[in-house]
């Protein structure tokens, strides 16, 4: 059988992107991408201006010399990098596409390896160029229209950060939509194919972004309440669905999303269970949905109760089951300060880190499940049906873990670090001198000790005197040279690990092409299909974890944390 | 093929049921559900994270 179908597509997706790409290169469009990308074009603004003033001082030195002009390199603004990324994806990748396109309509195919490798490359030319369209325009525009209609006061709250409408949810929206209006075209369908391979490929890299000393450093509390909760209402959704009789992989995929922490659990454990893709959306739509509900309803209880920054950040980062809107409802809670929203993403934090036992857990129930009907050994079964990319995903955490990709204290790449410190970052003698006029209102001797730190070395020596300066910078009628001072101290000290930073960009496009190929196979009767039940199961969990993990926090957050 | 089809088979189970597919023992298989699939995620994941660590390290 031939596989690869005769179709100009792929040589006209290639002429496009290439076409993206020179218009980067030539400028064309820098009005339209300096719109897009306000704040690397702001970033891009300072630095021409920085530049522009060292060149003139410097010119001037020269000639009062009576030397020639100086040549400077102008340095690479983010704006810059991110035009230099697209001109590159655009001529990299439409170049391969024109070229693979003439091959195929000029080529006679035959029944064989390279037929079958070929006939995938059309459908994934399609949906990069959506990944291209939906990174590179709809993720910055909305995320632009949100700050925009906060601003104008015609909302209070940012609607594309509180609906999620970054790349990941457009990319499967997208996808829903190419798919129900337009059909995926006969060309496209084996390319599309391929997107779960890089789902599970994004999944494992996901490891890399999280390290066990992380743990250590959350405390008990957060670590045995977040525990219970997370395990608690996998268990509760496993068991409903069982009892109201909802397919397994509806059921598992359900009770990843309710229990760790919404869409990247429900990705993740959706080939563990098998899920179908209907039931995958079901699922985000439902967490989402469930999400905002509790984005309003939080901070009103909170307020009502009289519940203090601590409480209110633990009972949000245990109850609220996406962290979008965690830092939502924190937010709302408590606008003007950060204490509630730290909370809050501590026990969001301890969350993500259950994902590995989950989905195991739910590995090892699946497999239990779908062959009861037969008497098979669990242990042999789960040898042979194991998912091995979730191995891999542990793996992956245990290098992140042992400090393979960034200082094993990291959490998502940021690490502490007094020996990077750059001597321009050092503080300056004004600084020095505001900071030991404030020595006298340290309120505790740690903080005191910090701050003797701070002043004797000129930048943070550890992370433990970073927390005392954390707390110290919070003292009321402190000078606020001095709170900068501290707050660039602990600006300076604090890292990002560039391999991680190239992970994190690795992964959003592989979530994107996965997520795009996902959405192209949610169907609008696939969803009808999934039912009422999984919604039922989810406002029964989500209600129980909200009210319990409510009853937890007013009983023992305030002698805990 | 219709897209219902695609999604019934690249859904529960995973085997390709009608229209064109690729054979469970051929080395195509990667890209339909199966154990070759989770191999060729980590492949591609390590060799990522090498390259990562070779490159940015």
């Amino acid at each position: 059988m031939i596989y690869t179908k005769k179709s100009p597509a792929l040589v006209i997706i290639g002429i496009v992107m290439m076409l993206w790409g020179w218009l980067n290169a030539s400028g064309t469009i820098d009005g339209l991408q300096s719109t897009l990308q306000k704040s690397a074009f702001s970033d891009h603004t300072k630095v021409n201006e920085k530049f522009q003033a060292e060149l003139r001082v410097a010119t001037e030195i020269a000639q009062s010399e009576g030397k020639p002009a100086p040549e400077m390199k102008k340095p690479e603004s983010k704006f810059d990098h991110a035009k230099a990324l697209q001109t590159k994806f655009g001529y990299l990748f439409g170049g391969a596409f024109v070229l693979i396109g003439l091959f195929i309509l000029s080529w006679k195919p035959s029944a064989g390896n390279l037929d079958y490798y070929i006939s995938t490359v059309p459908g994934m030319a399609l949906i990069l160029l959506i990944a291209f369209v939906v990174r590179w325009g709809l993720d910055p525009m909305f995320g632009n229209w949100g700050k925009a209609v906060k601003a104008a006061g015609i909302l209070s709250w940012d609607f594309a950060k509180i609906f999620n409408l970054n790349y990941v949810v457009m990319g499967i929206l997208a996808g829903i939509v190419i798919v129900n209006v337009f059909k995926i075209p006969g060309w496209a369908a084996n390319g599309v194919r391929t997107a779960r391979l890089f789902l599970k490929t994004g999944v494992i890299l996901l490891g890399t972004l999280y390290s066990a000393a992380e743990l250590a450093q959350l405390g008990l509390l957060s670590v045995v309440m977040i525990g219970v909760f997370v395990l608690g209402s996998v268990w509760l959704t496993l068991l409903m669905g069982r009892r109201m009789k909802c397919p397994n992989s509806m059921t598992g995929v359900l009770s990843a999303g309710l229990g760790v922490c919404g869409v990247s659990a429900t990705v993740a454990a959706s080939p563990v269970v098998q899920a179908k893709s209907g039931e995958i959306a079901y699922t985000i739509g439902t967490i989402l949905l469930w999400g905002v509900g509790c984005m309003f309803i939080f901070p009103t209880v909170g307020h009502i109760l009289g519940m203090g920054p601590v409480q209110f950040g633990a009972w949000a980062g245990t109850g609220i089951l996406n962290s979008a809107q965690v830092a939502g409802a924190a937010l709302a809670f408590d606008p003007h300060g950060i204490e509630t929203l730290k909370v809050a993403e501590i026990f969001n934090i301890t969350r993500v880190l259950f994902l590995p036992i989950i989905v195991l857990w739910l590995a090892a129930w699946f497999v239990k499940h779908e062959e009861s009907a037969v008497k098979v050994n669990l242990g042999e079964v789960l040898v042979a049906k194991f998912p091995l990319f979730v191995l891999g995903f542990i793996a992956m955490f245990a290098l992140s873990s042992t400090g393979a990709f960034a200082p094993a204290g990291h959490y998502a790449g940021k690490y502490f670090s007094s020996a990077e410190v750059k001597e321009s970052n050092l503080l300056k003698p004004k600084e020095i001198r505001a900071l030991e006029a404030e020595l006298p209102k340290m309120e505790t001797p740690a903080e005191t000790t910090a701050l003797q730190g701070l002043i004797a070395n000129r930048k943070i020596m550890t992370r433990e005197d970073s927390q005392a300066l954390k707390s110290a910078a919070k003292i009321k009628g402190l000078d606020e040279l001095a709170k900068g001072a501290i707050a660039n101290a602990q600006k300076a000290a604090k890292h990002d690990s560039k391999v991680i930073k190239n992970f994190r960009d690795w992964l959003a496009w592989l979530f994107s092409f996965g997520l795009i190929g996902l959405g192209m196979q949610i169907t609008v009767a696939s969803i009808k299909q999934a039912g009422g039940k999984p919604l039922i199961i989810g406002s029964v969990v989500g209600t129980l974890k909200a009210v319990g993990s409510l009853v937890v926090v007013l009983m023992f957050v305030k002698e805990f944390v | 093929m219709a897209i219902n089809d695609l999604n019934a088979e690249m859904s529960a189970g995973g085997e390709p049921k009608g229209g064109p597919k690729f054979d469970r023992g051929h080395p195509l298989s990667i890209f339909v559900r199966d154990r070759n699939e989770d191999l060729s995620a980590l492949l591609l994941a390590f060799l990522i994270a090498m390259s990562g660590i070779i490159f940015f390290g």
